[in-house]
């Protein structure tokens, strides 16, 4: 018996012929019924002949091959007669779909219509399949580009492959990108066309892998970059076959330019405040010839100026005092800006320090008729602070709340815990500031050229502030309104523990330093090429008759000076035209007799980095110019003290000292 | 929105015949406005027809398909709205294969005007299976991967050996491409998610939204649109009739056109 099972006499002479073929044969009727089926066939559904027959086929697909056989295949047989290679799934067997490849066409056998179908199991092909579908759709996840570009000789190009990203990154389809690649570099600028071309001759030539960056043509300003990168290979004929890939690289691009931009606004903050720095610093060496003249003409004894002149001279000599005032701002918000401030936080009793800064604006607040109002709140409270930098703020904020006052008016230093923290808050009874002035306030060199002309402005000062206050872990606040005054708070931390002891504070800004009458006893060498700097410091010797100076004007006089007569003090300026001071100073210190006198850095570079490189270098001292000529005579005094007329002199050993005369 | 001429071109609308009301055929899943081919052919002496592609099938403007718009079956409504409302149509006639059924009854909530009844062959408002609820849809997920499996195998453009070979080794190889690509054509990249729009849709709850009558066409034995989710579309919609045509299959209208052409027109003869 056949294993082919026929329904009608007409079916089974034929499938008589396909009984033993090995591949799954059989016949449907026009609505889709099984009319035979082959041995081949039952073997691959795994059911018998009587139940495939009389039962439709689709029955024998798996569900999604339903689908297509209903949507898709039975509509191009009925319309077309024949369909090949169609790939189907079978059913689950056993926990197997097999995959079929169906050769099928219709034929009229009396009267009616009959399907054939050949049904070939791809096992080998489906895992190949498989395999070049997650091939594919590797290539069509990725972000990128994946392609094969056809080169032709007469330079007709082709993509007989392009990933799905073609129509993200083209909207041109892999279809159409198959018949051509015009779609897609004609979108290229004109200029980067050329260009890409030019790359492609050169790789090609040379034998190098593609690499290149493009934009496309787009509506605005805004173009979008991509980058190819592809190898080749050489086809007969003169036809090249790149592969390779290509990315959308605009917002590197983008991030790039945002880059490139950050440095350059860097590039030109750092320029600036590099030039700051140096013009300060330049400025700073003219001021002490005006400075220290000024100073010695007003207290000149043998005073035979009418009192117009001398009232000229105080005006010469606040003028300069103004102008290094705002040399060394600009100075220390250059410094602020590029970090290279350096601040000790310790734990410090907060009532002294604010009385402090109060006893000293006492004078300026006298001249102005603004009273200060006593200390309110700070009793028993403590703060972390640097002692230095937060007398600074303060001196500021009670400068600015006493100048931008009124006459009669009033200004008020108080100082509260709040939330944690510590809050010292300064108001005024001033004219306070608007929502504009306020955002402007804080902005470097913006009282430079202010508003308020009618008072002198230090354009730097709050801004320093406001820097030195964030150094120490806190902030400054304004609160204001026109006609109500202004009341600036600084916030702070309070110390872990209020019990905590109080830190020393490493030196008493203000101490006064008594100016001797008896004045300094010794001999001093000052190094120093410019010859007013040196005129200006014998005539500051010259008001201490116990003092003998001797100058050199660079390091090789120097040595020979000291060598000659050793001097009990060296004075040495840093830029000298033979070496610098920095290494002039061991080479004196190996002349026995200077191994341990006092050694002081005259200098007009006042950073705290320039002190410290010279405390390392073995100078006791540190003086910046322009100097101060009662501040220099006091350090005389204390360095050269005056000789008793009896007994050893005292040790030599001055104590390290940048204060700044 | 664009001009009435490229939207034609757009969705490839083919006119003919006179008379009113107006039939408008919309093709499902798989295939494309050859599909018709045995039916509307018998309305053109007494109706005027239009037929169109889906965005991504036949001969459409593959182009024109948009991911964003064209993932959820709202974006063919939408479509097929501006299709109507771009040749003027008024109280037209919407027979729907398959997805389109609910393409239609989408378009029909949205832009009533143009739509007097809807024809439904096939339907199904929900073709995965939902277990809590009891909705027997006859899919699982599984089986649309599947079936994106399947389409993938069958239709990879970079492998074109694998695509149908529609014509017989005889026929002259020019006509063999031309056929081919004219015949249930459909762009690969777009036809799979055209299937998952179509398989993953659930548009149970627009089925009370109907703002016209309707009749639902049902084969007996469909594996695609099971008899009972034809019934479960005929019990939702506000007014509908459900004619049963005894075939095995998902599309009488292919395999049964005249019994499919004659329910059509007796349903407009008595609505």
């Amino acid at each position: 018996m056949l294993p082919g099972v026929p329904s009608q006499p007409s079916a089974a002479s034929e499938a008589a012929e396909s009984a033993t073929w090995p591949c799954g044969c059989l016949s449907l009727d026009a609505r889709g019924i099984v009319l035979t089926v082959n041995l081949a066939l039952c073997r691959l559904v795994q059911l018998p002949a009587e139940q495939i027959v009389g039962q439709p086929f689709d029955r024998l697909l798996s569900n999604a091959s339903r689908v297509l056989y209903q949507s898709y295949l039975q509509p191009l047989l009925r319309l077309h007669g024949h369909v090949e290679e169609f790939a189907l799934t079978l059913r689950q067997l056993d926990g197997d779909s097999p995959d079929v490849l169906v050769y099928t066409g219709k034929r009229e056998a009396d009267q009616s219509a009959v399907i054939d179908m050949v049904l070939a199991p791809i096992r080998q092909r489906r895992r190949i399949e498989d395999e070049m579908l997650r091939i594919k759709r590797a290539a069509d996840q990725a972000p990128g580009l994946v392609f094969q570009l056809l080169q032709l000789a007469d330079g007709g190009l082709h993509f007989p492959y392009a990933s799905e990203a073609i129509r993200r990154l083209y909207a041109v389809t892999p279809d159409e990108a198959r018949a051509s690649a015009d779609k897609v570099f004609r979108q290229l600028e004109a200029d980067d066309r050329l260009a890409l071309q030019a790359a492609m001759r050169q790789a090609a030539r040379e034998g190098s892998d593609l690499h290149c960056i493009y934009r496309l043509s787009g509506p605005e300003g805004s173009p979008r970059w991509h980058e190819m990168q592809a190898t080749q290979r050489h086809l007969a004929h003169g036809s090249i076959l790149w592969h390779g890939h290509i990315a959308d690289i605009t917002e590197r691009k983008q991030m790039q330019a945002a880059v490139a931009e950050r440095q350059t606004l860097e590039r030109v903050h750092r320029a600036r405040n590099e030039f700051l720095s140096r013009v300060s610093h330049e400025l700073r060496t003219p001021l002490n010839g005006i400075l220290g003249f000024a100073q010695l003409l007003e207290s000149d004894k043998a005073d035979n100026l009418s009192a117009e002149q001398h009232e000229r001279l105080r005006l010469l000599r606040s003028s300069g005092q103004h102008l290094l005032q705002l040399i060394n701002q600009v100075l220390e918000v250059t410094r602020l800006e590029a970090g290279q401030m350096e601040i000790q936080m310790q734990t410090l009793e907060l009532a002294p320090q604010l009385e402090l800064a109060l006893s000293q604006m006492q004078p300026q607040a006298q001249a102005a008729g603004v009273a200060l109002l006593p200390l309110e709140g700070a009793a028993g409270l403590a703060v972390q602070a640097d002692v230095l930098r937060l007398q600074q703020v303060l001196l500021n904020l009670l400068s600015n709340a006493i100048k931008y006052n009124r006459r009669g008016g009033h200004v008020r230093l108080s100082a509260q815990a709040l939330d944690g923290g510590l809050c010292i808050a300064v108001s005024d009874t001033g004219p306070g500031l608007s929502a504009r002035q306020q955002a402007e306030l804080f902005q470097p060199f913006q009282r430079l050229g202010a508003e308020r002309t009618t008072v002198e402005g230090h354009g730097l000062g709050l801004v320093i502030s406001r820097h030195l206050v964030t150094l120490m872990g806190g902030r400054l606040t304004l609160h204001s309104e026109p006609g109500a005054g202004c009341r600036f708070e600084v916030h702070l931390a309070m110390p872990v523990g209020l019990g905590a002891a109080f830190d020393r504070p490493c030196d008493d800004p203000v101490a006064a330093v008594d100016a001797g009458a008896g004045g300094a006893c010794g001999t001093v060498l000052y190094v120093e090429d410019n010859p007013v700097n040196a005129m200006l410091m014998e005539a500051i010797v010259g008001m201490r008759p116990g003092l003998r100076l001797s100058l050199a004007a660079d390091g090789a006089g120097a040595l020979a000076a000291a060598q000659a007569a050793p001097p009990e003090l060296l004075l040495l300026d840093m830029h000298l035209p033979d070496i610098s001071g920095m290494a002039l100073l061991p080479a004196l210190r190996r002349i026995a007799a200077l191994a341990d006198v006092p050694a002081i850095m005259v200098s007009a570079a006042a950073a705290d980095e320039d002190v410290a490189a010279a405390r390392a270098q073995g100078f006791t001292g540190y003086w910046t110019k322009p100097l101060d000529v009662d501040q220099t005579l006091r350090e005389f005094d204390r360095l050269l003290p005056p000789r008793p007329l009896a007994g050893p002199a005292p040790p030599r050993v001055a104590n390290p000292s940048d204060s700044t005369p | 929105m664009a001009g009435a001429i490229d939207i034609f071109k757009r969705n490839n609308v083919v006119q003919r015949g006179q008379g009113q009301p107006t039939l408008v055929f919309a093709h499902g899943f798989g295939c494309d406005q050859q599909m018709w081919r045995f039916v509307a052919p018998q309305f053109e002496a007494d109706h005027q027809v239009l037929l169109f592609d889906h965005i991504g099938c036949g001969r459409s403007d593959t182009a024109a398909y948009e991911p964003g718009r064209h993932s959820s079956l709202r974006g063919y409504a939408q479509d097929v709205v501006e299709i109507m409302a771009a040749a003027e149509l008024r109280d037209a006639v919407f027979v729907g294969h398959s997805v389109s059924a609910m393409i239609g009854l989408l378009a029909s909530i949205a832009a009533p005007q143009h739509f007097s009844r809807l024809v439904m062959i096939g339907p199904s408002p929900r073709y995965l299976n939902e277990p809590p609820s009891g909705y027997v849809g006859g899919f699982e997920r599984e089986d649309i991967d599947g079936l994106i499996d399947m389409m993938e195998s069958n239709m990879v453009g970079w492998a074109s050996f694998l695509a149908p070979q529609v014509m017989g080794a005889d026929s002259p190889a020019e006509m063999t491409r031309e056929l081919r690509e004219s015949f249930c054509a459909s762009d690969p990249y777009i036809a799979h998610r055209f299937a998952i729009a179509t398989f993953l849709a659930d548009n149970r709850a627009d089925l009370a939204l109907a703002p016209v009558p309707s009749l639902v066409i049902q084969c007996s034995d469909d594996v695609i649109a099971p008899r009972a989710v034809g019934e479960y579309v005929h019990g939702h919609l506000p007014a509908s009739r459900l004619a049963v045509i005894e075939a095995s299959g998902h599309c009488p209208h292919m395999t049964h056109p005249q019994e499919t052409a004659e329910l059509i027109r007796r349903y407009l003869a008595e609505h």
